[in-house]
């Protein structure tokens, strides 16, 4: 176990940063944490840096304990989000610190330093560079710098505080793959901290989602999007939509839809839905609504449809461009929606309620529930 | 026709106009407030010729005199770059009761008549002063010697560096000297490597002004410096004194070898400063 922390408190004056997280990173995984901005994410990472200390709670690296254990001994590397290169070093300086602030009967010869920060720039694929300073260099540039400047002592594990946070879309969705591909390469154990959830579900291993100082959900990409151990991640991943819902006597009765088995104590609850768990259709059974707008999007298209006896905003519903070729809906066009999938909450919940929702598949649209 | 014809392209464009008017007014204006009145000074010491003025400035008096203002000047200026950067340090960096207080006093050595400064520090480090008392049986003697120029201005200089290094430090980027730690920097060598060269430039900026400003001051040293000829005699009373003694050609004399060699020293920080802030990069961009 690479990265272990336990029992993490840590609060700022009247805020609580952290409340009794634990959390451990295998060796040679690469861990997202994700959640909105104040959730303490990027807290704990400074925790197990070593740039922040807690209010109480363990952090062992490598199996070893570290809570008191100094910065400079943590054998971490840090990564920033605006970089923090030393502004007034060459690119060679900046990447050989490290190396030049060790003691000298552990410091590397000068020609072995030398060698190390040319392996280091060919790695980031900045071979040209060693003579410019920070300055010279364009902001994915910087980022690649600065990486090269944590991977140089060789660290134990790898930290990364947004760092593609303060970057043009095209250049973080290079520089993510980039780091996807060099972290297969090297297998070292990174965490990183993003508030993107794209980012976290394209790169990690596995994402850790946060909120309020407390963990909701660990999971791989795939299990946090499908399956949301709660409300607030559900909302959270990915696009979705609130539908109010009444269950009878083991059905539940959506709007005009439908009604579908689903066995479970009488009450008022709410369906999330995801917009692409949603069909669409001229005619049949389901709820009526009309398209008030259609937004083609590359290969996917969104439809608003405003239904039938909901007030607010339209509901939102994206089809493959595929289905949308055979069906080219437009807006003023009356149409019929159904679900494929919902998940069904209390209609009491909220972001501190971390019950696991009810989903419910409907494998055939809308009619497979239909008696 | 002419809706579709391209404007022609003026030269160089800038975007804020007025750039010939406003280089022609700040000539006009360092000429006039200036050049003019330091061009009257060597007008007037041309009036000597040269072995005369060379035999006015290689006086032992004026020599000894020139050498003492300019070296108790510097010393004056580097004791102020280190003292005041700890100042800047501790106002930038930690919060703590009365630090507004502790800011404001700071300026107060730049509103204090010179002479009061000067009376004050005479009293508190004569022989029979709150401090003088305590020196005088260790055998160090401030007031009416160097030691005591030096103290005065010290005492004037503080705020030029405090002032200059403060905001730079303000503005340092805490991470990068975390980024420092995490790279396995002891906090000795984050200040020598990171945090020093930064403040560099507005450090020069603040012993350049410091220096300068001590160059020239009369107030507050006369009533410490004791003005013994060929010891405690500064410059400027040297030529204060030729004035009553209505030589105003020497008087002048004087003036001109000290503009002439504060000018060159100048220039040199300037230029060092220059240096140090290309090395730093330009470009702020985060």
């Amino acid at each position: 176990m690479s990265i272990r922390v336990a029992g993490l408190h840590k609060r700022f004056g009247e805020f609580v940063a952290l409340e009794n997280v634990d959390l451990e990173v295998p060796a040679g995984q690469l861990v997202a944490l994700l959640g909105p901005s104040g959730c303490g994410k990027t807290t704990l990472l400074r925790i197990i840096a070593g740039l922040e200390t807690p209010d109480s709670g363990e952090v062992f690296l490598q199996g070893r304990p570290a809570t008191d254990l100094p910065v400079q001994h943590r054998r971490v590397g840090f990564v920033f989000q605006h970089y923090a290169l030393f502004r007034h070093m060459t690119v060679f300086d900046n990447i050989a610190f490290g190396l030049t602030v060790r003691r000298r009967r552990d410091r590397p010869p000068a020609a072995q330093i030398r060698s190390r920060v040319a392996d280091l720039l060919a790695l980031v694929q900045l071979e040209g560079a060693a003579d410019r300073r920070p300055s010279q260099l364009s902001g994915g540039q910087r980022q690649r710098i600065a990486l090269a400047r944590a991977l140089a002592v060789e660290p134990e594990v790898l930290l990364l505080d947004e760092p593609f946070g303060a970057l043009d879309t095209q250049v973080r969705q290079e520089l993510r793959r980039w780091l996807r591909r060099l972290h297969d390469a090297l297998h070292f154990t990174s965490l990183f901290v993003t508030h993107d959830q794209q980012e976290a579900l394209e790169v990690a291993d596995s994402v850790v989602v946060l909120n309020h100082g407390r963990i909701e959900q660990r999971g791989s990409p795939r299990e946090v999007y499908d399956a949301p151990a709660s409300n607030f991640v559900h909302r959270f991943i990915g696009a979705s939509q609130e539908l109010p819902a009444i269950r009878r006597g083991g059905r539940v009765a959506i709007g005009q839809l439908p009604s579908v088995s689903v066995a479970g104590p009488d009450g008022n609850y709410t369906a999330v839905v995801r917009p692409h768990d949603v069909t669409v259709d001229r005619t049949g059974p389901g709820w009526r609504g009309q398209a008030v707008g259609v937004r083609v999007i590359g290969p996917l298209v969104q439809l608003e449809i405003a239904l039938e006896g909901r007030g607010g905003d339209p509901f939102l519903v994206e089809l493959s461009r595929e289905r949308y070729d055979r069906d080219a809906f437009a807006a003023g066009d009356a149409v019929r929606i159904g679900l494929r999938r919902f998940d069904l909450y209390p209609e009491t919940s909220d972001d501190s309620d971390r019950a696991p929702p009810e989903s419910v598949v409907l494998e055939g649209g809308p009619e497979a529930g239909r008696e | 026709m002419s809706a579709t014809a391209l404007p022609t392209v003026p030269r160089a464009r800038r975007v804020l106009p007025g750039f010939g008017l406003t280089l022609g007014y700040t000539l006009t204006y360092v000429s006039l407030l200036v050049l003019l009145p330091l061009a009257t000074a060597f007008f007037k010491t041309a009036e000597l010729g040269w072995s005369e003025f060379v035999a006015v400035i290689a006086a032992p008096r004026v020599l000894a005199s020139l050498e003492l203002s300019f070296g108790a000047a510097a010393i004056a200026a580097l004791v102020n770059s280190v003292a005041g950067l700890l100042v800047a340090w501790v106002l930038a960096r930690y919060d703590f009761p009365l630090r507004r207080v502790v800011d404001a006093l700071v300026d107060l050595p730049f509103a204090l008549p010179t002479a009061v400064a000067g009376i004050a520090l005479t009293a508190l480090y004569a022989p029979s002063g709150w401090l003088g008392r305590w020196l005088a049986p260790l055998g160090i003697q401030v007031a009416y010697t160097p030691l005591g120029i030096i103290v005065a201005l010290i005492f004037i200089g503080l705020p030029f560096v405090v002032r200059t290094v403060q905001p730079v430090l303000e503005d340092l980027d805490a991470e990068v000297e975390q980024a420092a730690a995490t790279l396995g920097a002891t906090r000795l060598q984050t200040f020598l490597r990171i945090i020093l060269p930064a403040l560099w430039p507005a450090l020069l900026t603040g012993f350049a002004l410091a220096f300068a400003r001590a160059i020239g001051e009369y107030g507050s040293v006369i009533f410490i410096a004791g003005n013994m000829p060929l010891r405690s005699e500064i410059a400027p009373l040297l030529i204060v004194t030729k004035l009553e003694q209505y030589q105003y050609a020497a008087a002048t004399a004087i003036a001109v070898v000290m503009l002439v060699v504060s000018f060159v020293l100048l220039l040199g920080i300037n230029a060092l400063q220059g240096w140090s802030q290309r090395r730093l990069g330009i470009a702020r961009t985060t």
